[in-house]
């Protein structure tokens, strides 16, 4: 079993309602995540037709090995509610965006031992334990999930740019 | 994990017109300065027929030391929300208008790694040190929280503009 601890105990979570283009918000995310060398899957795309609008669930993981025992993971959730096609003209040319409600929920984890390497005996979950208690407690704390963190409030920070919300701000930018 | 301390409450409430942006940016500048992580727990915008209703909720934290932490619970609701273009410095910007709602908590917590509430005998041996030893620096941290919370409370008033009248 991988060992694991949650960076960002409470996920971000980013609620909208109204008009956005989810086309090219899923592009520029993903974008985000290879430019960073993250590897990526699409856990689940649910999509579910109501009367009301489509609701849509997707759910992604991204991850990125940094050293040999250690490894970034991301969960990102989307939840959309009363999803319906409009038009819209932007700069002279008609466009088909999404009008409802948008949840996404970021959720950043360091996976410690992600290969195992320290499963199967006594001794070496032993060791392992007393590794990420007191030889790595503060890397773990002050580089590595710190790190994490700080990606994560950026990937927030990138989304919100690219809702148009009125709360972003880049203070903070430039940490790591 | 360790309980939360909570100290103070401070509420500010503005109607009219001022810039979101700005004064979101002064309180991230102000938690930056003061070496706050930044933890934004919640994020919401929605579009409205009256204008964009705005509620967000942060939990900054910083720890202090080994042992404490302080965390302040800025809340922001803002309703009604709207454009308009006014005329500053003649010069045409523009501006947001409606309703604004600040609430602030700060909470200090003691043992935040939780190193001392894994065993009753380590609880009860922490509880003695607090109480009898350790008693003082517990209340120099809980002075820093209320410190830092009517800081920014004066921060935030000071760019709305909001003086607090009071009757004696």
């Amino acid at each position: 079993m991988v060992f694991q601890i949650d960076v960002v105990p409470e996920r971000i979570a980013i609620k909208y309602k109204g008009v956005f283009d989810f086309g090219a918000l899923y592009k520029m995310m993903r974008a985000w995540f290879e430019e960073r060398e993250f590897d990526f899957d699409e856990g689940r795309y649910k999509h579910k037709e109501k009367d009301i609008g489509a609701e849509i669930e997707i759910d992604w993981r991204a991850y990125r090995s940094v050293t040999e025992v250690f490894q970034e993971r991301f969960h990102i959730h989307f939840h959309m509610w009363d999803i319906r096609e409009v038009e819209i003209v932007k700069e002279g040319k008609k466009k088909k965006v999404f009008k409802g409600r948008l949840m996404i929920e970021i959720k950043g984890i360091i996976d410690l031992d992600y290969e195992n390497q320290f499963e199967g005996s006594f001794v070496k979950e032993k060791w392992r334990n007393f590794l990420v208690d007191f030889i790595y407690r503060r890397d773990i704390d002050t580089i590595w999930g710190d790190r994490l963190w700080y990606v994560a409030h950026k990937l927030q920070q990138r989304i919100k740019l690219f809702l148009q919300m009125e709360s972003h701000s880049d203070v903070y930018d430039d940490m790591w | 994990m360790g309980e939360y301390q909570k100290l103070v409450v401070q509420k500010l409430s503005y109607e009219g017109l001022f810039n979101y942006k700005e004064l979101f940016r002064i309180m991230d500048f102000w938690l930056r300065d003061k070496f706050y992580d930044k933890f934004e727990y919640r994020n919401e915008e929605y579009n409205t027929d009256k204008g964009k209703e705005i509620v967000t909720e942060f939990k900054p934290w910083k720890k202090v030391t080994d042992y404490y932490k302080i965390i302040i619970k800025i809340e922001f609701h803002l309703i009604d929300i709207h454009k308009v273009e006014v005329e500053r410095n003649g010069k045409k910007v523009m501006m947001d208008e409606g309703k604004c709602e600040v609430k602030l908590t700060g909470y200090l917590i003691p043992d935040y790694e939780h190193w001392w509430i894994k065993k009753p005998m380590h609880y009860f041996l922490r509880d003695m040190f607090e109480r009898f030893v350790y008693w003082y620096i517990t209340r120099k941290y809980q002075g820093m929280v209320i410190d830092h919370v009517a800081d920014l409370y004066h921060h935030l008033s000071t760019y709305l503009n909001v003086t607090p009248y009071k009757v004696h």
